[in-house]
């Protein structure tokens, strides 16, 4: 099939998905729409239209060609694992791990992030101001050395060669770049994987079917818990919201994208805030003392598949993320990392604690379940090409 | 498509004349014709174009008799400055290993790599400093561009197993016509190269080792090795750090890059030379600080940092400001 080039941006009707249409009492139902026989490059209508790059314009021969890259072991130095390895789609790409485990056996501090519409991010990883592209972020897992990941340091020209000796490569790079008489490079294996994340769309969760108008998609446990989730006492929204549930939003139309970053009195060791130095977030990159125990706000799409919680995994389950909140901050009352959170000088504002019936909790991890979107993890456009 | 560079052997245990070819003028030195010709017990540099023979550095048309050369315009000259990585009293081998080195010298260090990038170089003519134009000839290119030369050690050999076979101990350019004694140069990518994209960059600044991507910028001095004390790993990563991205601009507040001023070399006659044992001397090679990188991959708040950017004149906290560098000096 010929490729399309969208250059600028890939469009959807909705404009800023920042304005959150409720259903209007029309009581419609919205259908979920079936799985896709073909791999989708366009965003879900409702989404806002995709930031694409100008230099790595989006194709399907390209989200096609990462996709089979995104699953290939040979992108690790000693053949053992790929991307899917610790991003598994039947767990939103995540992997169910407090904390990684590379390829030659270096447990990392941090957990394998879910990747559910990072084409919407402004900046990728727990707490990396930096990694302000997908195209950036993947050299870190290739090639990173503390720890060791894919463990690819000084093999992109064995890479190659392996890419080369699979004809199914010549072919889906040629596809993907018709008009490069060599196109097994490596500069297109990061952009071709960086498509293949674009594409990976999330939005058809009971959430999205009920803001598109079908007041059915949703339980009424889960409606009282949208509620107090977009509520002033929980201030879940502040952090973790619009469509997207997350504030670090990047789409065609924002040219000057924000990555906030949030201390949320997950640790206190000292009594000043501070984090275990094995971990301190965004500090350890920026360096400015305001930036200790500040991470991103990782989407809460498909959150019920993406235990263990937090960057370090730390927290098992919804319902003791939701203490946490609770309580305005963790306390951990013995150990090396012992601190009560709350205390914390350095917390984010908006976390100042609530109170919370155990029917609201309900109503709360409800809702959150509601945020699930079974078509995304079953999208055998998504999956392991590999497999039969 | 990656450049690969042509088979250059040059095994930097040997002691390799700097030859550089100038307008002999200015030198009363009879010793200066000799740096014009390539030590006779140096086996010819196979690589690089026209510069297998005795003068053959020499711009065209310029001649080791050429008269007072730093008179009146010329053709630029071909300069070529030579790097050597000691231990020490020894010279560097990926095949050997070094005792006695580090803190109290209890130590014995076994390479697993040593690189680095050197930028902004400079040669003093009398009146102030004047860049060397690095060259892109064709068995330049794979190791310069632009600004920026990387210098690379480690031949594969012995437990080197990162890297090649390839190595490059030489820095090869042009200066205007002149008499010259005095270099500068800086150890590092410059700024404005540093957080490119390194997937597209020209070589030698594709070279996925020297990638610091966590960082978003390069390893501007990578030198890896493993002792008694640390055998999963030693690694010493200097580059920019406290870097953040303000709209699609990196500014880094500290830059990492150790600024090296030899005033009285010569490069007719002189080498660079880097002493490993004086880059690790003052540190505790045996042990790591708890809860950081496994040796220094410049983070603030490493101890295992403070005497290593001791020995490359880059701030700490503990030492904001430290003497000269010193792992560098001239032969």
């Amino acid at each position: 099939m010929t490729g399309v080039g969208l250059g600028g941006r890939a469009s959807g009707r909705a404009g800023l998905g920042l304005v959150l249409v409720l259903a209007a009492a029309c009581g419609e139902t919205v259908a979920v729409r079936p799985p896709p026989t073909v791999l989708e490059i366009e965003p879900p209508p409702h989404f806002p239209p995709l930031a694409i790059p100008a230099d790595n314009p989006l194709t399907r021969e390209k989200a096609e060609l990462g996709r089979h890259l995104f699953y290939d072991v040979r992108l690790s130095g000693n053949e053992t694992q790929s991307c899917a390895t610790c991003h598994e789609q039947a767990r939103a790409f995540s992997d169910g791990r407090a904390q990684a485990l590379g390829s030659t056996g270096e447990l990392h501090r941090r957990s394998a992030m879910a990747i559910v519409n990072p084409g919407y991010l402004a900046a990728l990883t727990w707490a990396n101001s930096l990694m302000s592209s997908l195209e950036k972020q993947a050299l870190v897992p290739m090639f990173g050395e503390n720890p060791v990941e894919l463990g690819l340091a000084g093999m992109e020209d064995e890479l190659l060669d392996r890419l080369r000796a699979e004809p199914i490569y010549g072919e889906l790079f040629r596809a993907a770049y018709p008009e490069d008489p060599d196109p097994i490079s490596l500069a297109h294996v990061t952009r071709a994987l960086a498509s293949f994340e674009r594409v990976l769309f999330s939005g058809d969760a009971p959430y999205d079917r009920f803001v598109q108008g079908d007041e059915g998609a949703l339980s009424d446990s889960a409606r009282r818990g949208m509620d107090l989730f977009f509520g002033e006492r929980l201030e879940c929204y502040h952090c973790h919201g619009g469509l997207f549930f997350a504030d670090a939003l990047l789409t065609a139309d924002t040219p000057f994208p924000e990555a906030p970053y949030h201390n949320t009195g997950l640790y206190n060791v000292d009594g000043q805030g501070a984090y275990p130095i094995r971990d301190q977030g965004l500090k350890e990159i920026s360096e400015r003392d305001r930036d200790m125990g500040r991470f991103r706000a990782p989407t809460l799409r498909n959150i019920e598949l993406t235990a263990p919680y937090m960057h370090d995994g730390s927290i098992e389950t919804l319902d003791l993320v939701l203490d946490h909140y609770a309580a305005g901050g963790r306390t951990i009352s013995a150990g090396p990392d012992a601190g009560i959170g709350k205390d914390s000088p350095l917390k984010d504002g908006l976390v100042p604690g609530f109170e919370l019936t155990p029917g609201e909790r309900e109503d709360v991890i409800e809702f959150l379940k509601s945020l699930t979107d079974r078509r995304f993890v079953e999208n055998p456009t998504l999956s392991n090409p590999f497999v039969p | 498509m990656m450049f690969r560079p042509s088979p250059v052997v040059l095994p930097s245990a040997l002691l390799v004349v700097a030859f550089a070819s100038l307008s002999a003028a200015c030198s009363d030195d009879p010793a200066s014709d000799a740096g014009l010709s390539p030590d006779a017990g140096a086996p010819a540099d196979s690589g690089p174009a026209g510069s297998g023979d005795a003068g053959a550095g020499i711009d065209a048309g310029e001649t080791a008799d050429a008269g007072a050369a730093d008179s009146g315009p010329g053709g630029p000259i071909d300069v070529v400055l030579t790097f050597e990585v000691v231990v020490g009293a020894s010279p560097f081998s990926c095949a050997q290993t070094y005792p006695g080195v580090g803190l109290g010298g209890a130590s014995t260090w076994t390479p697993n790599d040593l690189r680095f990038y050197v930028s902004g170089i400079t040669l003093d003519d009398g009146t102030g400093e004047v860049p060397m134009q690095l060259s892109s000839a064709p068995d330049d290119a794979p190791w310069q561009e632009g600004d920026v030369a990387l210098l690379d050690f480690e031949d594969g050999s012995g437990d080197c197993g990162d890297g090649n076979a390839l190595t490059r101990a030489i820095v090869r350019g042009t200066v205007p016509a002149g008499s010259y004694r005095g270099l500068t140069f800086t150890v590092g990518v410059p700024e404005s190269l540093n957080h490119a994209d390194g997937t597209i960059a020209m070589p030698p600044l594709n070279l996925s080792s020297m990638f610091w991507s966590w960082r978003d910028g390069y390893k501007f001095l990578k030198v890896d090795g493993t002792t008694a004390g640390r055998p999963g790993g030693l690694f010493i990563h200097v580059g920019s750090t406290g870097c953040v991205n303000d709209n699609g601009v990196t500014t880094c507040t500290s830059s990492n890059r150790a600024q090296v001023t030899l005033p009285d070399f010569d490069p007719a006659t002189n080498v660079v030379v880097a002493d490993l044992a004086v880059l690790i001397g003052g540190a505790d090679l045996e042990q790591n600080a708890p809860n950081t990188a496994p040796g220094c991959m410049s983070e603030p708040a490493d101890p295992d940092c403070v005497p290593i950017f001791r020995a490359l004149g880059l701030p700490t906290a503990t030492e904001p400001t430290p003497p000269a560098q010193a792992f560098f000096r001239m032969r």
